[in-house]
């Protein structure tokens, strides 16, 4: 299993847009997703489970990555954490 | 002639077919695959929008495996598609409803939205929407909105406000717009005229009479338009100097819209107030400022402190009534009430926070009528902070009342005065402006107010203290001439009025 620790930096917290943009990229692969904030967790599929963590911008974000690909899927989220999830 | 009367959401005038979009809720014989086909449907559309996040953002949410599950399980309880979709949203509504951000609980509308979609695919499996369509939908929906736009020449809801997404998008795209319009589905497919300029209604069946009259209309706003688009960012110069055209706004959303401004000259920040049943936090006042500011490029920005009181209510500061609100208590001589100072002092500090962050705001205060009053809101509520942030704002006042405008050069903490004409011409012509009996008294034109703005403006001018207007009569053409010939440099009005103004000013100053 991979972990991953981060602050959020987009002005508007993690929400739509970034969620949007990392689930695209990580589409099809073969990894499970869990995103754990605020002292709660979601899957990352779960559109209303990410959104109700209500993960605003300066909060701790954990990512845990497990499965086959869940080193890709790892590679991708930090590359895109680099840009705030905006790409 | 058959004539359907609305209230305008966004100005204009087109003929076309109309279209009754309509969700078919009558029929509970849907099934879950009936369901699964639209999601399919919609998806397929939606894919084509590769750079618009919002429907990317919906083909996301369809793919939610919770999401489809949910629904199964509802319907395999209640067996009505529809009715499992509402409890989708009601269960979406339910979990928002915990979080403390305003911008996270405002995405509530994007879940209604997908679900009014999905709805409305599914009723009317083959949306058709030829060209040229005048749209009627109930409570019409964004992304419909969004995928036809290149179809739709005018729309209709029965239920719209005035700061809704759709209402944004058909003001910038400049489509007409009318809502609370009641028609009902027989008309479906006839050919309607839409007048959202003086009648805001459309008509059906008219006479030849009335179609050549219409298209002569038609013709003239258009071009009106046309040539006012070109006055738009046109530079006005008086005495070789420029005149500064900025905005008043109310509301985040009327930031999202205006571009290419010298800045927002009045920012009504009691918007923040209305409908809600507790003060807002400290963080959301930021947050929203904030939001304005980035949204404007982080120009400057004249924050007007609550002005409440008077013909504004506020639900849950429970203000008594008053028999003679407009001289009563309102605007500053309620900043020491228990509730309101709190209000005031975070509205102080976040924008010294914001400035320290390199945002450029003002202050403004409202309804001020002494000296006094000034300086115990500077030594309240602006000192400590410049001490505490070790730095300087710009602070002025709204001149509404004529003892303020005959005393304020003798206050020496003030930078800024903007003329709020609204309540300085009520106040000084003793008119009430909300009564209809005596509107013809009150005339912004009048000289005594005439003869009050100019000691203003030599008193200002005189003592290097900044001036600019921001009352509703900047925007009449002619006043706006006369405040530029006394040297006013200044003037904030509706986005909207400007290239009006703008072009009686290119060809008459």
């Amino acid at each position: 299993m991979e972990k991953l620790i981060f602050e959020v930096k987009n002005e508007e917290g993690f929400h739509i847009k970034p969620l949007t943009n990392l689930s695209k990229k990580l589409k099809g692969l073969k990894a499970e997703i869990s995103i754990k904030a605020n002292g709660k967790d979601s899957n990352i599929k779960s559109v209303l489970g990410v959104l109700a963590l209500g993960i605003k911008k300066g909060d701790q974000v954990e990512f845990e990555i497990s499965g086959e690909e869940a080193v890709k899927a790892r590679d991708i989220i930090v590359e895109m954490e680099k840009e705030g999830f905006e790409n | 002639m058959k004539k359907f009367e609305g209230n305008r959401l966004s100005k204009g005038i087109t003929d076309g077919t109309l279209k009754i979009l309509k969700v078919d809720s009558n029929d509970c014989d849907y099934s879950f695959e009936d369901f699964e086909k639209a999601v399919d449907e919609l998806k397929i559309k939606y894919e084509k929008y590769e750079d618009d996040y919002l429907m990317q953002s919906r083909i996301l949410m369809m793919e939610d495996e919770e999401f489809l599950s949910f629904i199964e399980k509802e319907f395999e309880i209640s067996k009505d598609i529809f009715k499992a979709l509402d409890e989708y949203y009601e269960h979406a509504k339910e979990l928002f409803s915990q979080l403390d951000d305003d911008y996270l609980k405002e995405r509530i509308h994007d879940i209604k939205d997908l679900v009014e979609s999905i709805k409305l695919q599914i009723s009317n499996s083959d949306i058709l929407i030829s060209k040229e369509s005048i749209l009627y939908m109930e409570d019409m929906s964004a992304s419909i909105f969004i995928e036809n736009k290149d179809k739709i020449k005018g729309l209709l809801t029965k239920k719209g406000s005035y700061s809704s997404h759709v209402a944004i998008l058909a003001r910038t795209f400049k489509i007409p717009m009318l809502t609370n319009v009641e028609l009902n589905e027989k008309i479906d497919g006839e050919k309607v005229y839409l007048e959202a300029i003086n009648q805001n209604a459309i008509y059906i069946n008219p006479d030849q009479i009335f179609i050549k009259d219409f298209m002569v209309k038609e013709r003239a706003y258009k071009e009106k338009v046309k040539e006012l688009e070109e006055y738009k960012n046109k530079k006005i110069t008086f005495n070789d100097k420029e005149v500064n055209f900025k905005v008043n706004i109310g509301s985040v959303e009327e930031s999202e819209v205006i571009e290419e401004i010298d800045g927002i000259g009045l920012l009504r920040t009691e918007f923040i107030l209305f409908d809600r049943e507790k003060a807002p936090t400290f963080k959301e006042q930021k947050d929203l400022y904030k939001k304005i500011s980035k949204n404007i490029g982080k120009k400057e920005i004249v924050l007007r402190t609550f002005d409440i009181g008077g013909d504004k209510q506020i639900d849950f500061l429970k203000l008594p009534k008053e028999t003679n609100p407009f001289l009563g208590k309102r605007g500053i001589r309620l900043y020491g009430e228990n509730g309101i100072s709190k209000l005031i002092h975070e509205q102080i500090s976040a924008v010294f926070e914001l400035n320290k962050e390199g945002h450029n705001f003002k202050i403004m205060v409202p309804m001020v009528s002494n000296n006094k009053e000034i300086d115990k809101f500077y030594d309240e509520f602006i000192k400590p902070n410049k001490q505490k942030y070790n730095m300087n704002i710009s602070f002025g006042i709204m001149i509404e009342t004529p003892s303020m405008a005959l005393s304020f050069d003798k206050n020496e903490k003030i930078d800024f005065v903007s003329i709020g004409t609204n309540d300085l011409t009520q106040y000084t012509l003793a008119v009430d402006r909300t009564n209809d009996e005596i509107s013809d008294l009150y005339d912004y034109f009048d000289e005594g107010v005439m003869e009050l703005i100019d000691i203003i403006i030599r008193k200002a001018l005189g003592k290097n203290i900044e001036i600019s207007f921001c009352g509703e009569s900047a925007a009449i053409p002619e006043m706006a001439k006369i405040l530029i010939e006394k040297d006013v440099k200044n003037l904030s009005m509706s986005y909207s009025n400007i290239p009006a103004v703008k072009k009686y000013l290119y060809h008459n100053l």
